[in-house]
């Protein structure tokens, strides 16, 4: 029994150092006792795990901004509306095509337009036939 | 069995029987001295326990520089001083004081049987800094020599000598203020 100052004023419960002392002694065999084989997939586990929350997170993400694009196109559209709406044309598909689209060709005066305006305006056959000479 | 016979025993191959012989020479010192650190009982178990498995590991790089007396006490109190500051570290997340969790433990411990003056003593002692604590209870409680303490803690005689001093000072001056009457 080892005495010194510390077991005067400090106690242990009762055949406490019996009993750790055959606790220690068996500190060699617990140490050589192999380690608990690790399967390969239990190694991998956390990687998987982090894998599959990158990809959850790819798809949620990608899901939420593709839907907010959408809405944007939608609201482009729907601006192009207001506008067509205060622009005074008489034509709305001027702004709606979205087609190239040609003023002159939708606008141009043939000869036939002419004739037939002269016509309908009672102009006579001679000064029309003058005009298209000139 | 003296030290040397143990070492004798271990180098020959017969490791397991000369770690018996360890525990069977040191266990209940090193638990004293642990104790003495830490104060509780619980703690000082879970520590021992801790010790002899990193004695049993680090056994084949002895290399017998030291004395395995000193080199039993260096690594029981480096483990307890380091409990400690983890400890420390976790009171003070807690926003709480290690020494005040220390002294909380000697007044609670059932493993206390000193009188009112060795409580008030043991909860000075806690008070006290870590490094200059370990000085002073190995050199009060289980009364090392200073050369020994030296040889364990890394540090010269002289300073050891002004670490005792400067604790036993602290902890008069604790005392004094608790029971002045009997000063």
């Amino acid at each position: 029994m080892v005495m010194n100052r510390n077991s005067r004023i400090f106690s242990v419960p009762e055949g406490y150092f019996e009993q750790l002392q055959s606790r220690l002694e068996g500190i060699p065999v617990q140490q050589s006792e192999p380690a608990d084989v690790v399967s390969l997939w239990d190694k991998l586990k956390p990687y998987a795990a982090l894998a599959a929350v990158f990809a959850i997170a790819f798809c949620v993400g990608s899901f939420i901004f593709g839907r907010s694009s959408v809405a944007v196109q939608d609201e482009l559209s729907f601006q192009d509306i207001c506008v067509a709406d205060l622009v005074p044309v008489t034509n709305p598909y001027f702004i709606y095509d979205d087609a190239p689209f040609s003023y002159e060709e939708q606008n141009s005066v043939t000869e036939d337009d002419v004739v037939e305006y002269l016509i309908s305006s009672g102009a006579t056959v001679d000064y029309i036939a003058y005009l298209l000479n000139e | 069995m003296t030290d040397k016979e143990i070492l004798e025993l271990y180098r020959s191959g017969r490791q397991q029987e000369a770690f018996n012989h360890i525990v069977k020479e040191y266990s209940e010192r090193l638990y004293w001295h642990v104790r003495s650190l830490v104060c509780s009982h619980e703690d000082a178990d879970d520590l021992v326990q801790e010790i002899f498995i990193k004695v049993w590991t680090s056994l084949p790089s002895f290399r017998g520089d030291a004395k395995l007396y000193t080199w039993l006490y260096r690594i029981a109190t480096n483990e307890s001083l380091n409990f400690l500051n983890k400890q420390k570290v976790r009171a003070a997340l807690t926003f709480e004081s290690l020494s005040e969790n220390l002294v909380k433990k000697v007044e609670d411990d059932p493993y206390f049987n000193g009188d009112e003056a060795q409580k008030l003593l043991s909860v000075a002692i806690q008070n006290l800094p870590q490094k200059q604590k370990a000085v002073f209870c190995m050199r009060y409680y289980q009364e090392l020599s200073y050369e020994d303490i030296s040889e364990i803690t890394g540090s010269s005689v002289g300073a050891l000598k002004a670490s005792y001093h400067f604790a036993y000072e602290k902890i008069k001056k604790e005392l004094q203020e608790k029971m002045p009457s009997d000063f």
